[in-house]
């Protein structure tokens, strides 16, 4: 297999995402709904294919692929798809499809512009501690959630935008209600907060650990990040913070969080480069411990 | 190649040939239903026949021996149902049209897909088709050539209705204020409705909304006896109208529907109410002329201020789109018809 082999299947998986998301979008302009097992078909092989390209990304460094910005944001849309699929049977949303299909296309082609996706799998290699592992699988999960929510937050604020200028034709008439769509941003955000709470408080009892393993500039953004969407999530509760107000909130809280995965991962020390055995010492000028979040 | 040609044939009156007065006199009472199918059956001598009678159409589709004699039918046919409503035969041939052979699957399709109603892409004519064909099937009067005709044109009036528009958007005041309730809360069971006034327009938007599940209603009327009387007949709650103010925070959909000169709800009230409501949407229809609500209201937060002139556009442009699907979708039926056509024609 070629060397260039992961990126050729993260392309590809682009591809089909933004594929699917054409073809979905084209048909709700024309107020229809788009044929499922096309749509499906494309998103599908677009999970397949990016699931493939991060494995084997991973593999060139026997480590999970987290380790940059690029990678990061590959993930946060692997795993909005995973969620969008899983969820499928539950989630009956309509247009929840385009949406996810959009955002995925959006991530994965923009993380595939960035400089990172050109250099070497760097990885974070396994840390030993099962917690650690944990502690990033529950972030990247929620940073995850936090897309769809962006993505169902769009829908209401589409939603709204219709209902006050009076459109009723294409898309607009295909969107879910707003009643429906809040109770989905609730909740989202609740699944969301509640996993990236337990990812922060394992990252921290871990930093309490081993202070210098994590740079100060990657806690401060993550934990900026956490305390944003807690407050958002406070405060829809209390009813301070409702419709327009929260679902912007939602967007915002996102496209920040998006951006934080550049201090995060420039926090990260990484594992071995790709050249050297994983089981091989680090670099002295390395530290031993590798985490990431 | 057509080997044997069955003698399809329809004889019908519809809105389009007949006025109201006469499909009056030509409709048919389930109690008289019974006498034509034995005419059609004893007197005519027709191997299959269907009668199929809604409030804009009596339609005959019968299969005579062969094509020859269907053609020889019409005159017969005429004489025959103009006696039972008491018209003339020329009466009779002015107000009503005649189709043979292929043309009788593709009028049958149009009216099947709701092509062919008054009120473009409505769905009840569809019912009224399978109702027609169930009651002629118990009866024995559907044959071979009619059950295959009527089975594919409800095919193609659920193909129609999911690949074209012909169905889409609502095009009644009533229907459009269920549309976009819909799109506000979902599920309307848990909607509270509160109608202010008591006029035509106000309930028959209520009874749309009531249609699609809305039960929490309360009504407002200058009179109070007239607000029991309406909330008797829809099971609902009355208030007196001073009480307006106090209902419309914990209202979800009000419409307001009073004749008067100035303005009934004002702006600071319904901005009283939005505040109370946690950002949960108010969707307020002004039906009345004048307004019975303060324009600038609209601009409040969480509030959706539509007037009768909004409803009426939304409903005018669905009209529009779904005349614009209907060439669509004409042509495809009128293949799929030919399509079955020929299939009879050639299996026999």
């Amino acid at each position: 297999m070629s060397a260039n082999a992961p990126l050729e299947f993260l392309w590809a998986a682009a591809g089909l995402y933004t594929v699917g998301f054409a073809f979905a979008l084209a048909a709700a302009a024309r107020g229809r709904e788009h044929g499922r097992p096309v749509f499906y078909a494309l998103i599908v092989a677009g999970f397949l294919a990016q699931s493939a390209g991060l494995y084997l990304r991973g593999l060139e460094t026997h480590s999970l692929p987290v380790a940059n910005a690029f990678e990061l944001v590959q993930a946060l849309a692997w795993v909005a798809i995973f969620l969008k699929l899983i969820l499928r049977a539950t989630l009956h949303t309509k247009l929840l499809g385009l949406f996810a299909a959009g955002l995925a296309a959006g991530l994965s082609t923009a993380s595939l512009m960035l400089p990172s996706a050109r250099s070497a799998a760097a990885g974070v290699a396994a840390s030993g501690n099962p917690w650690v592992e944990f502690h990033v699988a529950l972030a990247v999960f929620s940073y995850g959630v936090f897309g769809l929510l962006a993505a169902t937050a769009l829908m209401y604020l589409l939603q709204r935008h219709g209902l006050t200028r009076k459109r009723f034709t294409g898309i607009f008439r295909l969107l879910p209600s707003l009643a429906e769509l809040d109770s989905l941003n609730r909740q989202l955000l609740l699944v969301g907060a509640w996993a990236l709470s337990v990812a922060v408080g394992l990252g921290v009892l871990d930093w309490i650990e081993q202070p210098g393993g994590v740079s100060v500039a990657k806690l401060v953004v993550t934990i900026g990040v956490w305390l944003g969407y807690v407050v958002v999530g406070w405060l829809r509760w209390r009813n301070r913070l409702v419709a327009t107000h929260y679902a912007w909130s939602c967007v915002g809280l996102f496209a920040l969080a998006v951006f934080s995965l550049w201090p995060v991962s420039a926090g990260h020390h990484v594992g071995p480069p790709a050249n050297q055995s994983p089981s091989a010492p680090p670099p002295a000028s390395s530290p031993s411990t590798n985490k990431t979040s | 190649m057509e080997k044997n040609i069955p003698g399809l044939f329809l004889l019908g009156s519809t809105h389009r040939t007949a006025p109201l007065e006469v499909r009056e006199r030509l409709a048919v009472p389930p109690e008289r239903l019974e006498a034509i199918y034995a005419l059609l059956r004893e007197k005519v001598n027709l191997p299959e026949c269907l009668v199929l009678n809604t409030c804009n159409r009596v339609e005959l589709y019968g299969v005579a021996k062969n094509d020859a004699e269907a053609e020889t039918l019409r005159l017969k046919l005429l004489e025959e149902i103009g006696r039972l409503h008491l018209l003339a035969p020329e009466e009779m041939a002015q107000y009503s049209f005649w189709k043979q052979r292929a043309e009788v699957i593709e009028h049958l399709f149009d009216v099947a897909a709701g092509l062919d109603s008054q009120m473009v892409g409505e769905t009840e004519i569809f019912g009224q088709v399978k109702d027609s064909y169930s009651d002629a099937a118990r009866r024995g009067a559907a044959g071979p050539v009619l059950n295959r005709v009527f089975q594919k044109s409800f095919q193609a009036a659920k193909w129609a209705r999911t690949h074209t528009a012909i169905g889409r958007g609502a095009v009644s005041v009533g229907s459009v204020a269920v549309e976009l309730a819909t799109r506000m809360f979902g599920d309307l069971e848990r909607s509270r409705v509160l109608l202010i006034g008591a006029g035509d327009v106000g309930q028959g938007v209520l009874q749309a909304l009531r249609s699609r599940g809305a039960r929490n209603v309360t009504i407002a009327s200058r009179t109070l006896a007239h607000a029991f009387e309406l909330a008797m007949k829809h099971e609902c709650v009355a208030v007196e109208l001073n009480r307006v103010p106090a209902q419309l925070a914990q209202s979800d959909i009000v419409l307001c529907a009073l004749t008067a000169e100035t303005p009934v709800i004002t702006r600071a009230q319904l901005a009283e109410a939005v505040a109370q409501r946690a950002g949960v949407p108010l969707f307020v229809i002004d039906l009345a002329v004048p307004r019975n609500i303060e324009p600038a209201a609209a601009d409040l937060e969480n509030i959706f201020l539509y007037n009768l002139d909004d409803l009426a556009a939304v409903a005018n442009e669905n009209l529009k789109n779904r005349e614009a699907a209907m060439t669509t979708a004409r042509q495809t039926l009128a293949e799929k018809a030919k399509q079955v056509w020929m299939a009879l024609t050639t299996r026999g």
